[in-house]
């Protein structure tokens, strides 16, 4: 279905509602009661269908009515006198059973039955049992689309069961002519219409699958059968039929009657095309697609080979541009260029190297001139020189002298020394002159006499004596002893003064 | 992938199943050149076969009647076909 977002034109939705709504109900079946009825000029029949609920637009074309004449389109009986006509049929108020396919009229939006087939109600037997067979098949899983196969494509071998006197063999070759690859059609003649036309079917169905099994036998079996009523084509709604396309072995292309029929048998098969003609169409390609598909393949078989000489090319062109570069000249002259860089860059790096190593050695050079140049070192060399030989010289000078000094502290020692025992010599004997001269017993011996008291004290005056006391009188050879027996001071000094002195 | 040099075979779809191969072989190009290079030759005669069983392609109609298969014709005389069924696709 369209997408949701499209804006569409009310006749571009009307197409697909149509399309769809004819996929939907090829054929039906419609019970109910006549009304609205008109038949224009045209000869078409407009009418209404309706119960006590709904309604449904119908509309039955001239050519359709044209269909019914000499037999009767139920039984397929013929009739001896002719059938109802269609006016007879159609009445204000009638009860009917239509046939026909849903359909769309555009032009006033409406959906309508397009009438195959007109009957009167009370004859709908067929119709029942057509969908009474139809729902009980459908619950046997006869329709279901996951049992459905698909054709081999371009088939070689075909099956075609059919009348050989219908026209849907004729239609069905006809388009086989311009298709497909040289294929071998067997039909298996079955009979497709009346009595005994489900038993021939059968029969067919089943011969055909049997050739399957043999080496060359056919790959699909198709299942034709012209347009006709529905009468025509009820063999094709049989259930042994229907069984028996169920029960084939190889898959079942189906198209029998018109685009609306429907049969019970179309339903089973795997593939159902619309005629017999859109089967032969289904079952195989235009030669002109063939021829196509063909030429797609020589193309791509060309373009291969193109591209693979084009690639090989291109690997042959670099293999051959590789092989002349690993050419031992060009190795040579490669590697001599190389070397020729190399040592280059050697030396390059060689004079880059010294003139860092020159530019460090200035610098210290140059720094260490700042700190220790011959201009600082030249005076303190002399200076060192110089005192070197001052010291060499100061040494023995030192060492005269020191003796020097030793031999003068000698001699002045001796020399103190001597004069220290002379001096003290001296003195000694000026003290001991003196000392002589101090002596107290001295005087003694120049007459002099020493008075002392009983305890010994010298007497100084006479006034530290007194009558009759015990004195003692020193000499210079000796001592007297004495008693006081007079005492006679002095007048103008003192007696002691006067001992003292004496 | 088969080596079959001369074996190419003789029905119409064997042909283009084995053309078919060759190209997706040959698009795949895996294959060594000589290889690749005769696989294109037998592609080629391949397509080639195929072109002429195509042109001259006339189905064949047979009849299996009375356990036996029949040659058959048709005409366009055998024909109750009316007018309008070969509009109706």
């Amino acid at each position: 279905m369209s997408n949701d977002m499209t804006i569409q034109s009310v006749r571009q939705l009307t197409e697909q509602l149509r399309r769809m709504v004819e996929r939907h109900f090829p054929f039906v079946w419609v019970r109910g009661e006549v009304g609205n009825l008109a038949r224009p000029a045209s000869g078409h029949f407009y009418f209404t269908l309706k119960d006590a609920d709904a309604q449904l637009q119908c509309v039955w074309f001239r050519q359709q009515q044209r269909q019914r004449g000499t037999f009767d389109p139920l039984t397929g009986e013929v009739f001896e006198t002719p059938p109802p006509a269609p006016e007879e049929l159609l009445r204000q108020g009638a009860e009917l059973i239509c046939a026909g396919h849903v359909g769309i009229y555009a032009p006033r939006g409406q959906y309508q039955l397009v009438v195959e087939l007109v009957q009167p109600a009370g004859q709908g037997g067929l119709a029942q049992a057509f969908e009474e067979r139809k729902r009980r098949l459908a619950a046997l899983g006869y329709f279901a689309q996951e049992r459905k196969r698909r054709l081999p494509w371009n088939p070689a071998r075909v099956a075609l069961i059919t009348s050989p006197h219908g026209a849907a063999i004729h239609d069905f070759w006809r388009l086989a002519g311009q298709r497909g690859q040289a294929a071998r059609i067997r039909l298996y003649p079955a009979t497709v219409q009346g009595d005994g036309a489900a038993p021939s079917i059968v029969r067919a169905l089943e011969t055909a699958n049997a050739h399957a099994l043999l080496p060359d036998g056919p790959q699909v079996i198709v299942l034709i059968r012209g347009g006709g009523s529905l009468e025509d084509l009820w063999a094709f709604n049989e259930q042994e039929v229907a069984e028996a396309v169920f029960r084939s072995r190889l898959p079942v292309l189906a198209g029998i009657g018109h685009e609306v029929d429907v049969t019970l048998a179309d339903l089973t098969a795997d593939v159902r095309a619309a005629t017999p003609s859109h089967a032969a169409q289904l079952l195989w390609p235009t030669r002109q697609e063939l021829f196509q598909l063909l030429d797609d393949m020589d193309a791509a078989l060309f373009r291969c080979l193109q591209r693979r000489l084009e690639r090989q090319e291109l690997r042959l062109g670099s293999l051959a541009r590789l092989l002349r570069a690993h050419a031992p000249q060009r190795q040579l002259e490669r590697l001599e260029s190389a070397r020729g860089r190399l040592a280059a860059a050697l030396r390059r790096a060689a004079c880059e190297m010294l003139d860092r190593r020159q530019r460090q050695t200035d610098h210290l050079t140059r720094m260490l001139r700042s700190l220790w140049g011959p201009s600082r070192l030249t005076v303190p060399e002399r200076e060192s020189g110089a005192l070197e030989e001052r010291l060499r010289a100061a040494l023995p000078r030192l060492l005269v002298r020191r003796r020097q000094d030793v031999f003068w502290w000698e001699q002045r020692l001796r020399a103190g020394g001597r004069q220290y025992t002379d001096r003290a010599q001296a003195r000694l004997e000026r003290l001991d002159v003196r000392l002589t001269a101090c002596d107290p017993l001295a005087p003694l011996a120049r007459g002099y006499a020493l008075v002392a008291d009983a305890r010994g004290a010298v007497v100084h005056s006479v006034r530290q004596t007194h009558g009759g006391q015990e004195l003692s009188i020193r000499l210079q050879d000796g001592a007297l002893g004495v008693t006081v027996a007079q005492i006679s001071p002095r007048s103008d000094t003192p007696p002691a003064a006067t001992e003292g002195e004496g | 992938m088969k080596n079959s040099r001369n074996k190419i075979p003789a029905d119409f779809e064997g042909r283009m199943e084995r053309l078919q191969e060759i190209v997706t072989a040959l698009e795949e190009g895996r294959l060594p050149l000589e290889e690749g290079m005769a696989l294109y030759k037998e592609g080629v005669e391949c397509s080639r076969l195929c072109r002429e069983q195509l042109e001259k392609a006339r189905h064949q109609m047979s009849v299996w009647q009375d356990g036996e298969e029949k040659d058959m014709t048709l005409t366009d005389a055998v024909s109750g076909r009316q007018p309008d069924e070969e509009e109706s696709i």
